[in-house]
Parts: C-alpha cells; structure tokens; sequence
C-alpha cells in the first residue's frame, strides 16, 4: 500500500500559476488484485506579485455523511443509557 | 500403414506458453491500472469562462481483480487439461469541488450531493428507530 502525493503541472491564468494537487492510495495486496482511490487534496496558488498560498479541497459530502453517522451513534447511545436508567 | 493411431498428444508447452502470457497481460493491465493513481485523473481540463477559469476535481476509485486457474484429468479420448481465467474492474468518479479562478482570487467551491446525505440521513434514521423499538420491547 502507497500514498502519493502528485502536483500538476501548473495553470497560467492572467500571471497567476495554479497548480492543483492530488492524492493517490494505491493498494495492491496480492498480484490478481488491486485498488487507486485518487481524491483531490489542495491547489497552490503563485500570484504574480506575492507569496504563494494553498487552498484546501474539502469534500462536504463526505464530512456531511460522516457527521450524520457520528451524530446518529451519539443519540443511540443516549438512548441506551436512558433506557437503561428507567 | 500402421494400425497405431498416434495418440492424442497435448501440446504442454503451448498450454504454459498461454499461461506466461496471460500472466504478461495481467502484469501489464495491472502496471496499467497503478498509472491510474495520477493527478491528472482527479482534475479535469481548465475551462475559461467569462474571465472566470474552473477546474473540475472528482474523487475516483478504481477495482481491478484477476483469476486464472488451470486443471487436468483423464477423459475417454485421452488427456483432459483445461485453463481458464477471467478479470474485471469498475472505476467509480464522483465530483468533490469546482476550483474558480477569477480576478477577486482562487476559490475552492464544493460540490455536494444531497442525494447521498439523505440516504446517509434516513438510513441513519432507520438505525437509530430499529434500536429504539428494541430497546422498548426489550423492557
């Protein structure tokens, strides 16, 4: 199993150079069988006048969908101990 | 003419030459399939538009798998050896995020799909119903 982290080739765009970056996990655990999962991380941003900077790529769905399964185990193990109180 | 039929021989080397080459195959889809693990499968191309740039970026995963298998055994007419294999893959795209590069600065927008949160909602929903009900009767 591998993390790699890529950096494209940059973007010029009215003298600012955008560069999007990505993230690769490669797993091949056997020799018949193997899985990429590639996922965009950030994008680095050079200005033509000033420091470079980098914006974070966020997937919201994901972050939703881990919050609703996080919140939904809390309010069941509140139930639990209030079932168990009574 | 002789009364002998010859008999029936199988041509083992063409057996494991087919064999090497499948393998070679495997080996080279899977190199193949590894190259994938790329930038430039995670961005799309840059599109202008009205003084605006925007890179497209998804999440892509990509299954591949592999099985070969041989087997020999005594039939009627003589020798009986088979090989056989097969494979298959699927590759998953999903967007994330819009970059948007316009004259105020780089943006990162998010895409969300709500359709996915609110399947992970009720389903979630159905979970903690089922454990409540069980709870109760479980009194």
């Amino acid at each position: 199993m591998s993390v790699r982290t890529h950096l494209r080739a940059p973007i010029e765009w009215r003298g600012n150079k955008i560069s999007p970056i990505g993230q690769a996990v490669r797993c091949t655990p056997s020799a018949w069988f193997g899985f990429v999962w590639n996922r965009p991380v950030a994008v680095k941003i050079q200005p033509a006048d000033g420091e470079p900077y980098i914006r974070a790529v966020y997937d919201l769905t994901r972050i939703i969908q881990i919050l609703i399964v996080c919140a939904s185990l809390v309010v069941m193990l509140l139930l639990n101990r209030m079932t168990n109180r009574r | 003419m002789s009364d002998v039929e010859p008999e029936p021989t199988q041509p083992e080397s063409t057996n494991e030459f087919d064999i090497e080459k499948a393998m070679d195959n495997i080996h080279d889809t899977l190199d193949q399939f590894a190259a994938t693990a790329d930038v430039n499968a995670v961005y799309g191309e840059a599109i202008e538009h009205e003084n605006h740039l925007i890179i497209p970026a998804a999440e892509v995963i990509s299954f591949l798998g592999f099985g070969i298998g041989g087997g020999s055994g005594d039939s009627e007419g003589g020798k009986g050896v088979g090989i056989g294999g097969g494979g298959g893959g699927k590759a998953f795209a999903r967007p994330v995020a819009v970059i948007v590069a316009s004259e105020r600065g780089v943006t990162v927008k998010p895409v969300v799909d709500f359709t996915k949160i609110y399947l992970t909602a009720f389903t979630a929903l159905g979970f903690i119903t089922a454990a409540w009900l069980r709870m109760h009767r479980g009194k």
